[in-house]
Order: structure tokens, then sequence, then C-alpha cells
């Protein structure tokens, strides 16, 4: 590792002046405006009072700070997405098995005329390019540990599958220990994930609960919620799509009932 | 002397943003744009206002129980393999980040949009060193081009027309004529292709970070383009600069903090990227940076937290909603402030973080309160700001203002001296056209600027005493 270590005392200096700071108690009536205390008692429970609360939060009905989803069936859930997508320019598409989601990533590939296609190392994502008609390469192959950069630089397109999709946002959870590392599902110019209808998930804080579900230990080293294809409006506030990310994004969403 | 240096740099760069009326028009209208869209997007929330209360308890438990949760970050940080520095000072932290890249004998730093770099002024001291800083975030990419600091410290760029970037790309990146175009579809691809080198070139990505998860031992980066995943994933090394005060507790804090940092600041729901990272690759992942460095930087922030009043502005989530509805900003725009955070924001905060001599700030306020109804997080910035101007009233009373209130109250106390006030004021009124403006005009410096308003014909006491006849 380079860079000195911190000396403990450079820690403990900082930790000392915020706990010097803090010995000071905080002016009243800035608190009481600014967590609208009047109307409150002092122990009103908060948000911050409660244990470890480990995403149960939403479990009990949906409390008026969210986004507002409301969303209770799966049908309604997969219309949200549908419209939240349209919206983001995220083109979504159902289909009712793999085959037909094979089917669809093909005529994609001979569209855009795909020369190399990255697939991350999960079955849906293998299952899904089978015998498509383009080379495939892998971000993480059997028994190697890295790959190489300059092949995934060459792809067309990235091809994950996903940990979860968000119906309120219109989101695609990510990670990179299952969706072939943190750069397929961002270097490539189209990024097409496939799903299933049971990834869905009603909102955010539904999200972080399939997170810690799938990762109960530890994070992966990273994590993404992807909402749209890379955008910008940095100049004169015009919506250019594929700023440094993919320009296109298409989830392929099997759901059996469709 | 600093005082002064910076209140006159204050008031000519205030003056010569406002004569520039048509860059003004420009920029207020982008302005308006981006409340036009923030309004729409608000009502994706069951209730705004429970929203923003919940918010402002979050950053609030955070702040008040600042130790706890630094330590539990930065230990969490460590168990997942990232180094911490603790900087105090930013000299402290951009030492750390130059040993860094020496040491990895780095020739070349990406880096995504990071305030905190521009507070230390990280890229000139990496430039003094020969490492070549690229930002790699669209609007930062503009202004570094132009060797300009960020106009908005979340739209940096806002202020330039297309014609002034192909300008720029054209002088700057060498590009054949026929490459360009000014639209800001060819230009981003302009710069999409340029810095897809960059990522793959880089020895070192420094990011900044918009909160820091103590549970897990994460930090959370909100972005749009995808500089900042890509920044993160490809060079050998990640540093991360971020700064005390962005510390939550929990990780399901931002199922409610990233919604509320996307609509106040974008007017988005949730921006496109919203990345957790929690340390270097590990044994089983297939990419990433093998080395992690998270640089925790006080620099100043613990004599904010030290302020019983004013350490509430810390909880501050760097949405820049309170720069896009200030009067001030509209008029005299990012630049005239000097500092790397703008707005009603900047004002309060940066004498604490930088010194007395920024009191003046807190003067370039009408008061409106705009700042405090729009802020996500409840900070009630424009009572700080009035805090200010009393605490540098008590640090150095100045002699004409406390002549000018004393005359003021014998003034105003008085309601002979106070009627003659009016007919002086109505003199001014009917002066003769030809003569405003001209040495024989007594209201000559207050013309100078702006108009007087035209006077009633009577005054109210006049009218008062005509109504109870």
């Amino acid at each position: 590792m380079s860079g000195s270590p911190t000396p403990i005392s450079q820690r403990e200096a900082i930790l000392r002046r915020v706990r010097d700071a803090l010995a000071r108690p905080t002016d009243v009536h800035v608190k009481a405006s600014t967590l609208a205390l009047s109307g409150h008692s002092e122990g009103a429970p908060s948000a911050s009072d409660g244990p470890e609360s480990g995403g149960d939060t939403h479990a009990q009905g949906r409390p008026a700070h969210r986004l507002r989803s409301g969303l209770l069936s799966h049908a309604d859930c997969v219309a949200r997405f549908g419209e939240r997508s349209a919206a983001l320019k995220t083109r979504v598409e159902l289909v009712p098995d793999i085959p037909h989601a094979r089917d669809l990533v093909a005529a994609i590939a001979g569209k855009e005329s795909w020369s190399l296609a990255g697939v991350s190392s999960e079955p849906i994502a293998d299952q899904a390019t089978e015998g498509l008609a383009c080379e495939l390469w892998a971000t993480s192959p059997p028994g190697e540990s890295s790959y190489d950069r300059d092949e995934l630089a060459r792809c067309d397109a990235g091809v994950t599958g996903c940990l979860a999709l968000i119906a309120e946002t219109g989101s695609i959870l990510v990670t990179a220990a299952d969706q072939g590392g943190r750069a397929l599902s961002v270097l490539p110019p189209h990024h097409v994930v496939i799903a299933t209808a049971e990834q869905l998930r009603p909102d955010l804080a539904s999200g972080y609960a399939a997170l810690r579900e799938r990762h109960p230990e530890r994070l992966p080293t990273q994590v993404s919620f992807i909402t749209g294809p890379s955008r910008t409006g940095d100049i004169e506030r015009i919506l250019v799509l594929g700023a440094h990310g993919p320009k296109r994004l298409t989830v392929i969403l099997i759901d059996s009932s469709s | 002397m600093s005082r002064t240096i910076h209140l006159n740099q204050f008031h000519h760069d205030a003056a010569h943003a406002i004569g520039l009326g048509e860059r003004r028009e420009f920029i207020r209208e982008a302005l308006h744009g981006y409340e036009r869209v923030r309004a729409g997007t608000q009502t994706g929330f069951g209730d705004w206002e429970a929203a923003r209360l919940e918010a402002a308890r979050i950053k609030w438990d955070a702040i008040e129980h600042l130790d706890e949760h630094l330590v539990r970050f930065a230990d969490n940080l460590e168990a997942n393999g990232a180094k911490v520095f603790w900087a105090a000072t930013g000299e402290d932290a951009v030492g750390y980040v130059r040993s860094v890249c020496r040491e990895r004998g780095a020739k070349r730093v990406i880096k995504s949009k990071t305030m905190t770099s521009e507070e230390i002024h990280l890229n000139e001291a990496l430039e003094a060193d020969g490492i070549e800083a690229v930002e790699s975030d669209l609007g930062e990419f503009i202004v570094q081009l132009r060797k300009e600091p960020p106009y908005h410290f979340v739209f940096p760029s806002m202020h330039l027309e297309r014609g002034e970037i192909r300008a720029d790309f054209e002088r700057e990146l060498h590009l054949e004529v026929s490459e360009a175009g000014d639209d800001p579809e060819t230009l981003t691809m302009i710069a999409r292709r340029v810095l897809r080198e960059m990522y793959l070139s880089a020895d070192v990505g420094v990011s900044g970070a918009n909160f820091g998860v103590a549970e897990t031992g994460s930090i959370s980066i909100t972005e749009n383009e995808g500089n900042a995943r890509l920044t993160t994933s490809m060079p050998p090394v990640h540093v991360c600069l971020i700064g005390i005060e962005k510390v939550i507790p929990r990780l399901d804090d931002l199922a409610l903090l990233l919604p509320m940092l996307a609509t106040a600041g974008t007017g988005q729901h949730l921006t496109c990227y919203n990345s957790l990272l929690s340390g270097p690759r590990r044994a089983g992942e297939c990419d990433g940076p093998e080395e992690m460095h998270v640089v925790l930087l006080d620099n100043g922030r613990t004599e904010l937290l030290a302020d019983p009043e004013q350490r509430d502005a810390l909880r501050c989530i760097r949405c820049g909603a309170c720069l896009n509805v200030c009067p001030i900003f509209k008029n005299v725009g990012g630049f005239t402030y000097g500092t790397t955070y703008q707005g009603p924001i900047g004002s309060v905060i940066t004498p604490h973080l930088r010194g007395a001599e920024w009191a003046h700030l807190s003067s370039a306020s009408t008061l409106c309160g705009a700042c405090s109804e729009t802020c996500p997080v409840r900070i009630d910035l424009h009572h700080h700001l009035l805090r200010n101007r009393r605490d540098a009233w008590n640090r150095n009373p100045g002699l004409r203002e406390r002549v000018a209130f004393r005359v003021f109250a014998a003034w105003a106390t008085r309601p002979g001296l106070y009627g003659l006030a009016g007919v002086a004021r109505r003199v001014l009124g009917v002066w003769p056209r030809v003569l405003r403006g001209t040495a024989l005009d007594p209201a000559r410096a207050w013309r100078r600027g702006r108009d007087l308003p035209e006077s009633s014909s009577k005054t109210f006491k006049a009218y008062w005493k005509e109504r109870s006849r």
C-alpha cells in the first residue's frame, strides 16, 4: 500500500476537536425550528432513535416521507417500472420466457451489428446470449481472476443480470460481485439487462432490503442503482444521452404471466 | 487587510456581472428552469414537508453524534480494506494525495466531480508535481479547459453558451474544424471520446462523495454521466475526498436522502447512477482498484461545529437549490462570491471555514428566506446569515455604522425631523429630468446603480390625517 499511514494522533486530534465542539450543546432555538419541535415532544421518535432498522420500516406501510409508490400488486409494479423507464428513455421489453429473451437479444445484436458482446458470468445472462451470432466475451472467465481491459473497451454491449429492479424509480440494482464487475455495466455503449419479474421491488427501501438479503455479511465493493441511460445537461440544460456511460439501456423483463 | 480585498473583489465582480445584461438573462432563465423542473418532481413525494423533516432529522442526528459515526465509518472502511487518512487541513489532504501519487509514479489522475478538491486546490498541487489532473464531469471538464473555477457547485458550466464551449474545444483540444459542431450532442460526444482514453490510461482516480455510510463503511456517490463510476472502477488506485460532515449512520437513510438530493439538486426522482463503494477490489471480483484511500477532511469544519447556533449548516447535502432561488445569486452570479461554495450556503459557511474576512458575503442577501424555504434539510439559512452579520459586528463594530445608526435613531424617533425627510424625498422625485444623474443631482450616487422609485404625491401622515377627519 502506498501513502504514509496516519499517525494515530491525527485521528485522535480531529476526534478530540469534534468532541470538544459537541460538548457545547446546540442552541435550543435552532433545534426547535429545524426539527419542528413545537408540535413534537423532544423525545418524539425519529428515524435516528431506533436500533439498527435493517430496512424493515417499509414493511409497516408507506411512511408519508417516502417517494410515493403505494404499489401493492405485482402488475402495478410492472406497470410503474414501465412508466418510469419510458420517462427515463430506458427501453423495456416484456417476454414470457428465456427463449424469447434470447431471440430479442439476437435481434438487437443484429440490428446494431454487434461484433463483440461482454457477458457477465450469470446463468440468466449466459442463457440469453447462447448462440448469439457475434463474439462473446466474459469479464470473469472461469479460472481467471481478471480480464483484458482493451477487450472490454471493444465491446459493443454489456449483457448482465441484476440484483433487483425498483419500480418506483425505474432503477436497476447491480453489484460488482454478480454483474460482471464494476465496469461491464458502464463502459460499453449499450447495457442490456436480463431480469425476471420476481426481481421487481416496489421502492428504494425494499431495494436496500434485497441487497442485505443477498449480502448479509458485507456489501460487494461496488453497488450501483442505475436509473436510465447515462445522461448530462451540462450544456445549456439540453439532455444528451451517453455522456460517459451507455447511450442505450434495455431491460428484457421475463414475466411468465405476460 | 484581506477583508477589504475580498470585499472590493465582490463589489467589482458584482458590478461587472450586473453589467452583462444578456448573460444575466441567460443565467436567470437556466435557474428558473431548474426551479420549474424541481417543482414538478417534488410532487412525487407522498408529503414533501414530512420528507424534509425526516431528512433534517437524519442529518441532525449525524452531526450531533458526529464523533461516534466518524469512528464507526473509519473502522468499517478499514475493515473493508480501505486506507483512511484523517486530514486536519487542506494542506494535509493535498500532501497525502501527492504522496499516494508519488508512490504509484502517477503521470495522470482522472477526477470525478469533487468540490472538496476545489476547496483544497488539489489540481494546482498535482500539476506542480508534473501530474496531469483531468476533470471528467462534463461541466468540470469545460471549465477546466477555460481555466475557470466552477460557476455553480452543482452546475459548473451553466453560465456558458454552446458557441463558447465549441470555441474552447477547438482551441484546447486542437480539433479539426470539420469535427466540431455546436449542438450539445456533438460537443458531449467529443468530450466522451477524449475522456474515454483518460479513464483507461489514468494511474489514479480521485472522487468526492455525497455521503459516507457509517454502518457499512461505504461512500455513496450520486451522478448522472457515469464518469464517477469509471473513475472509481478503471484506475488501479481510487482516492476519495470526503468532508467529515458527510457521514450518515445507516444504509437505509439513503432510501430517503438520495431522492431528496436528486429532487432538490437537479429535479430528478433519482439521478442516473447512485453508487456505493466499500473498499478496493476483493477476491472473487474481476475488476476494481487495487487500493482505495479515503481522506477524511476537517479543514475548518470543526470550527463550524463548535458554533452551537450554526453547526446546523453542516447538515448541508450540497444540492445547490439555495443558489437557484437566490435573488442575489441570480444577479451577481457565481464567480462574484470568490468561494468554492457559492450562494446562501456558501455565504453562511465560508466565514467559518476560511475566516472572518469572508463575513461580507452574509450581507449579500435580501433576507427573503427563499433559501431556507427550498432547503431539503431545513437549514435556516437566512437566519444564519443574520447571525453572521451580528457576529461580524460584534468582532469589529464599525465607527461609520455606529454613527449612521445614531443619526437614524435620532431622525426616526423625532416626528418633526422625520416629516422633513418626506419633503426631501419628494423634491428628489420631481428633480428636473435633465439634471438627474449629473453633479447637480443630490441622489446621484443612488441613481448611478439603480432607479429611484416614484414616490406617492401624498405622505402617509397626510393621508392618515385626512382619513380620520
